[in-house]
């Protein structure tokens, strides 16, 4: 396939940034002469306006200060150490595969997912001396990922399969005492659809696919899958199965352990697969569950079938405004007994939403988006303190028929929990920005904020109170470590099943003050996912276990559980080649993270 | 609540309505109707009342302001303070309420909701009323849970409740009652919310103004009931001058920073939010704890005046049978013995006012007076006619009144006075740590000690003692009192409880069919009228007669398994008269006989 079809070239760094998030032409900026600042680029509905607003927002609600920047380190290349090289497991990869790099800056690329820690350290130049990979290699097709696979084993090297790259649990990080050579499988030239089967409603899909590429080709034939993880610009398709991500619209589609018929691995004892491709199956312990969330450390995940819709008649969105979290959560369990999923419900609290307000530009929907919540707020809504409001956001979609019913009826539902439709625009808006959101923790860097986002499910009887509990006891932890501006904490609730919600919370603080900001990083970052599972919630919905969260893995699935996985893991993997640790190979926080900081 | 309230419909067949009603009554009855007016007028009355009774009120502003920040963040907060008069919560409301902290909503006992006028003038200053005992009805459990939890959720004022449960009447710090503290503490075990903050405050007062009742009581003479008629009575108090009184708000503790490790919340996650959970063991064991680590921040910010030390050093010359001392003699000692105090850790309250003798003897009036240069005790004192009809001396007036007064210099003295008396002849630390932890272990109803910190108590009053130059320790670990005098001050401290123990357990063993039960009020005035039959020791101790010393050594009985009690019935039944025994010789062995 071109490269000009593609999300990213092979070589990413051409037009992925080596240190932060995202597109190189793109970014937030701050014109200093102005105090305006800017969203760069033109691949974003935000791209090239000016926000006058977001400045005065990060100033009031952060504390935010223009004299204390710290500026992102150039990249100096020769302080990458030289590659554990393993010659002649290389010379017999290139009898099977003509793409192999040594490359400091490919092993560079191919050596951290996104975690704050890893962007903190690689702008600060402090990751030139973790262990990374010491070559990448590029399958093109499942015969040479079984090839390379056979090699390590023969020659003992390590693999760590990657996708994207867009990992937010350490998940990519090289163990640090790795001896051996560590091959990084960079899956994205495996990036074909085999074909789409129009009767069944499957495609079977090569697992290196990245998330916008597979849209953009489905669609083209009048299809779509429906899962749209917030990393889909940049995750992969294999990356999805490895980590059970969930999709923005799984209540129409399902998240991927729903969507997935067939998965073919490829583990040190050879292909592990299923030889039919059925609806559903009864043949003991289903091995799809063993690959769904195995995070590389028992094999390669090298196709996917995967069932596909055809394009929706038609996607509306909505958006509601309550007067507090509570009544908008209610709101939410109570569509969610009747059995009323539309597409997407997202709730944002009161500081998302004020948030979600600073972001309003001079031009276009985002400037609508301010307008309509001003108009609506002065004509119907006195009595709202917009310093609790919060916003529901929906998207509809289906049979244009079906997607009436479904507006009428959850209108009606909102309107019993005082809740007051808050137009079609402001909901549009609300998910179109998710995508340039992500480029604002790089703006952060820049200012001295360290930030982050987590994840947890949760009974619906405790959303309320994890929600607030975890929010809290941020505040109380950032305190209690001595940073003396106001942390930033917002939380929305992303998703609604039958018994529970998902909440994703974003937070960051000023470092500035701190002799050792990842350590107080850590220290958030383990408290908050303490509170979460006091509060019931799990140790992830959707960003999977990796590293950073591997330390509460035994206490969330029983000593015995773990126990199951360890015996899979040595069953599959004899040799440890796959040897990233993730989930169940280091308990407490990596060795890479804690160390020379 | 409501599944409470469909339960009892269906176990008792009475339609859900005539529940619903039952259940609104007794909200109305417990409610608080909080008012700021109110508090303002009340709290113009207060003032003027204390200008009256009080000469001065110290706050130490030590931890104020963080608990300002506290009371104003809106979080869960609980207020608890010592207990030792009614003027606590008054003293507390007015305090929170001068510094601009939100007034706390009280836990009262219900004695108050039935004085005409003051009992909802108390409601509007925030108190709520709770039944002393409701142990078997599920109704009143289940509201009085919800709407305490409620309060402590929605945290927009803190919640203030006394964790002794009652004013102390021997000026000890009584065990903790931990019903309340569970109650609170639950919305925390229950991730309800995300931490509880406690702040403990300790109130010292020079002399209390229920000093009269509360000796009448130790002795078995009930305490009239509250009533409006009975407080208009009491107006005579107004005319007498009560000295000092010290207040000093602790350290605010978080809860979650005390569990950690120790309450896994996880846990209740298992079980969802309707369905209410019994306290885990790991979680009693936690709120035991809490509540004593609660009492001792309290009593480490107790204050001794001197008119203590005067009562103490008092007593000790009539153990040795001397009712009076002269004046330059026992100017002497009491500075000798606020030295000894400062030493080993007490705040004293030491300045013009609490420093005069003459102003001391009037805080111990009537009991003691100067008489011609002396200092007297007397052995008839004004309020002693009350002890004739139950058969008991007069002079018992004057030794339990002081005794309370001796008791507040206990609470830091405790570990060094068990110390001084295990240790004669040549011990080594180590023995001298097995019979201290003996000792402890029989006065565990009697002080409050922390159950898992015996070594380092031992370890600490041992390090502060060799550091005062009181103790030293020698070869192969041996112990060794250096200064004698201290050593005997600090015997006498402990001596009265020892006795009585032993005393009251003598009675016990002796005079007790094993199959029959008893009530416990029973047993311990049978026991009180016995001990003072054998008569010889009275000019001692006044401990002998006071009835709460006898409760607590029945009691502690129970502790060590000898006896059983029915909490419910307070019947006492099952004595285990070997095993009583074989603990009598031990410890007459640990304990030598009396100086």
């Amino acid at each position: 396939m071109d490269d000009q079809e593609r999300a990213f070239p092979t070589k990413r760094q051409k037009s992925l940034k080596w240190n932060g998030w995202g597109y190189k032409d793109s970014q937030f900026l701050l014109n200093e002469q102005s105090g305006v600042i800017e969203f760069t680029g033109n691949r974003y509905p935000m791209s090239g306006s000016a926000l006058p607003y977001l400045f005065n927002w990060f100033q009031q609600e952060l504390e935010g200060n223009i004299d204390t920047q710290t500026p992102a380190q150039p990249l100096d290349i020769s302080k990458i150490p030289p590659p554990v090289s393993c010659e002649k497991f290389n010379e017999e990869v290139q009898q099977w595969c003509k793409f192999i790099s040594e490359d400091p800056e490919d092993r560079l690329m191919h050596g951290h997912g996104h975690l704050c820690e890893e962007i903190y350290l690689l702008r600060n130049n402090l990751y030139l001396d973790k262990r990374i990979p010491d070559v990448v290699i590029y399958p093109s097709s499942h015969g040479d990922v079984e090839q390379i696979v056979k090699l390590a084993n023969k020659y003992n090297v390590a693999l760590i399969p990657m996708g994207g790259g867009t990992s937010v649990s350490g998940a990519l990080i090289c163990p640090e005492n790795e001896t051996r050579t560590i091959a990084s499988l960079d899956m994205t030239e495996m990036n074909r659809i085999h074909w789409i089967d129009p009767e069944n409603l499957v495609a079977k899909i090569e697992a290196g696919i990245i998330g916008q590429d597979l849209e953009r080709r489905l669609q083209k034939e009048g299809f779509t899958t429906g899962h749209q993880p917030d990393s889909l610009e940049f995750s992969s398709l294999g990356g999805w199965v490895a980590t059970r991500a969930s999709g923005m619209k799984k209540n129409v589609y399902g998240n991927i352990e729903d969507l997935v018929i067939g998965l073919k691995m490829v583990t040190s004892m050879g292909t592990i697969e299923k030889s039919c491709q059925v609806p559903r199956i009864s043949s003991g312990p289903d091995i799809h569950e063993i690959i769904l969330g195995s995070e590389g450390i028992l094999g390669v995940i090298t196709e996917v079938t995967i069932k596909v819709k055809p394009i929706p008649e038609c996607t509306k969105y909505g958006s509601v405004l309550f007067a507090c979290i509570e009544d908008g959560i209610d709101f939410l369990q109570a569509i969610s007994r009747q059995g009323l999923y539309p597409a997407s419900v997202r709730l944002l609290d009161n500081d998302q939403l004020r948030f979600g307000l600073a972001l309003k530009s001079g031009k276009g929907l985002i400037e609508r988006f301010s307008n309509n919540i001003k108009k609506i707020y002065l004509s119907h809504l006195k009595g709202f303190d917009p310093l609790k409001m919060v916003l529901c956001t929906i998207v509809f979609e289906g049979a244009k028929e079906k997607v009436h019913m479904e507006e009428v009826t959850i209108m009606k539902v909102a309107s019993q929990f005082n809740g007051i439709s808050a137009g079609e625009e402001n909901g549009k808006t609300g998910y179109l920005l998710t995508f340039s959101i992500a480029y604002l923790r790089d703006f952060g860097f820049d200012f001295g904020y360290l930030s982050e986002s987590f994840e947890t499910s949760v009974p619906w009887d405790r959303v309320k109170d994890l929600i607030k509990n975890v929010k809290e006891n941020l505040t109380t932890v950032c305190a209690n470590l001595g940073i003396s501006r106001n942390p930033y904490c917002a939380a929305r609730v992303t998703q609604s099943y039958d018994s529970g919600a998902c909440c994703y919370f974003y937070f960051g603080f000023y470092y500035g003050d701190l002799s050792n900001p990842l350590e107080a990083y850590t220290a958030i970052e383990e408290s908050s996912r303490e509170e979460i599972l006091a509060n019931g919630g799990s140790i992830s919905h959707h960003h999977g276990v990796g590293k950073v969260r591997a330390k509460f893995l035994e206490e969330t699935i029983s000593p015995v559980g773990k126990h199951t996985l360890i015996a899979i893991k040595k069953g599959l993997d004899p040799q440890n080649i796959f040897a990233s640790g993730n989930i169940i190979g280091l308990v407490g926080p990596t060795s890479l993270l804690q160390s020379k900081l | 609540v409501v599944r409470v309230m469909s339960t009892l419909a269906q176990d008792t067949s009475a339609p859900l309505a005539q529940i619903r009603r039952e259940a609104a009554t007794l909200l109305e009855e417990m409610g608080h109707r909080f008012s700021g007016i109110v508090l303002n007028c009340v709290g113009a009355l207060v003032k003027k009342v204390f200008r009256r009774i009080v000469s001065e009120v110290t706050v130490h502003r030590d931890n104020m302001s963080a608990l300002k920040r506290l009371s104003d963040s809106k979080k869960p907060l609980l207020i608890v303070p010592s207990h030792r008069s009614y003027l606590d919560f008054i003293l507390v409301t007015w305090l929170l309420h001068s510094y601009n902290i939100t007034t706390p909503i009280i836990a009262a006992g219900q004695d108050f909701m039935s004085m005409k006028v003051v009992g909802s003038l108390l409601r509007r200053c925030g108190a709520f009323f709770i039944r002393r005992s409701f142990g078997k009805d599920k109704l009143y459990w289940a509201l009085f849970t919800e709407y305490t939890q409620s309060l402590v959720v929605r945290g927009e004022a803190p919640l203030e409740f006394f964790i002794e449960g009652t004013r102390s009447r021997t000026g000890k710090s009584l065990q903790p009652k931990l019903g309340m503290l569970t109650v609170c503490l639950e919305p925390y075990f229950d991730s309800r919310v995300s931490d509880i903050s406690i702040c403990p405050i300790t109130l010292s007062y020079e002399k209390t103004v229920e000093e009269h009742l509360h000796i009448l009581e130790l002795m078995g003479i009930p305490k009239p009931c509250e009533s409006t008629s009975g407080l208009i009575q009491a107006r005579h108090i107004l005319n007498n001058s009560y000295g000092a009184v010290d207040v000093r708000v602790g350290a605010p503790m978080s809860v979650k920073e005390m569990a950690r490790g120790k309450v896994d919340r996880k846990a209740r996650s298992l079980t969802p939010r309707s369905v209410s959970v019994p306290a885990s063991p790991s979680e009693r064991t936690f709120v035991r704890d809490l509540a004593h680590s609660i009492i001792t921040q309290q009593q480490s910010n107790s204050v001794v005046f001197p008119c203590a030390v005067l009562a103490t050093m008092l007593l000790q010359y009539v153990q040795d049978g001397q009712w009076s001392v002269p004046i330059r003699q026992i100017e002497r000692e009491v500075i000798w013995s606020c030295d000894l105090l400062i030493k080993l850790g007490c705040h004293l309250r030491w300045d013009n006012t609490t420093s005069r003798l003459d102003l001391m003897v009037g805080m111990l009036s009537p009991v003691v007076s100067i008489d011609s240069g002396m200092v007297v005790v007397d052995q008839s004192p004004p309020g002693s006619e009350f002890l004739r009809d139950r058969g008991i001396e007069a002079q018992c007036y004057s030794l339990i009144s002081l005794g309370r007064r001796r008791n507040e210099v206990m609470h830091m003295t405790i570990h060094a006075a068990i110390i001084a008396k295990v240790m004669y002849g040549t011990k080594s630390r180590d023995q001298v740590l097995t019979e201290y932890s003996a000792i402890r272990e029989m006065l565990a109803q009697e002080f409050v000690f922390m159950c898992h910190s015996v070594q380092s108590d031992f370890n600490q009053a041992v390090e502060l003692l060799c550091s005062v130059g009181i103790v030293s320790e020698g070869n192969e670990n041996v112990l060794k009192f250096k200064d004698l005098k201290a050593r005997k001050f600090l015997i006498c401290l402990v001596d009265p409880f020892l006795t009585t123990y032993l005393d009251s357990w003598n009675v016990c063993l002796s005079s007790r069919d094993p199959a029959n039960s008893e009530t416990l009020k029973n047993l311990c005035s049978r026991i009180q009228k016995l001990i003072h039959s054998q008569g010889e020791k009275l000019h001692k101790f006044g401990e002998s007669v006071n009835l709460n010393v006898i409760q607590n050594s029945v009691l502690s009985l129970a502790k060590l398994n000898v006896l059983n009690v029915d909490k419910s019935r307070k019947q006492i039944y099952c004595l285990d008269s070997d095993l009583l025994s074989d603990i009598l010789n031990s410890l007459t062995l640990i304990v030598r006989p009396l100086i």
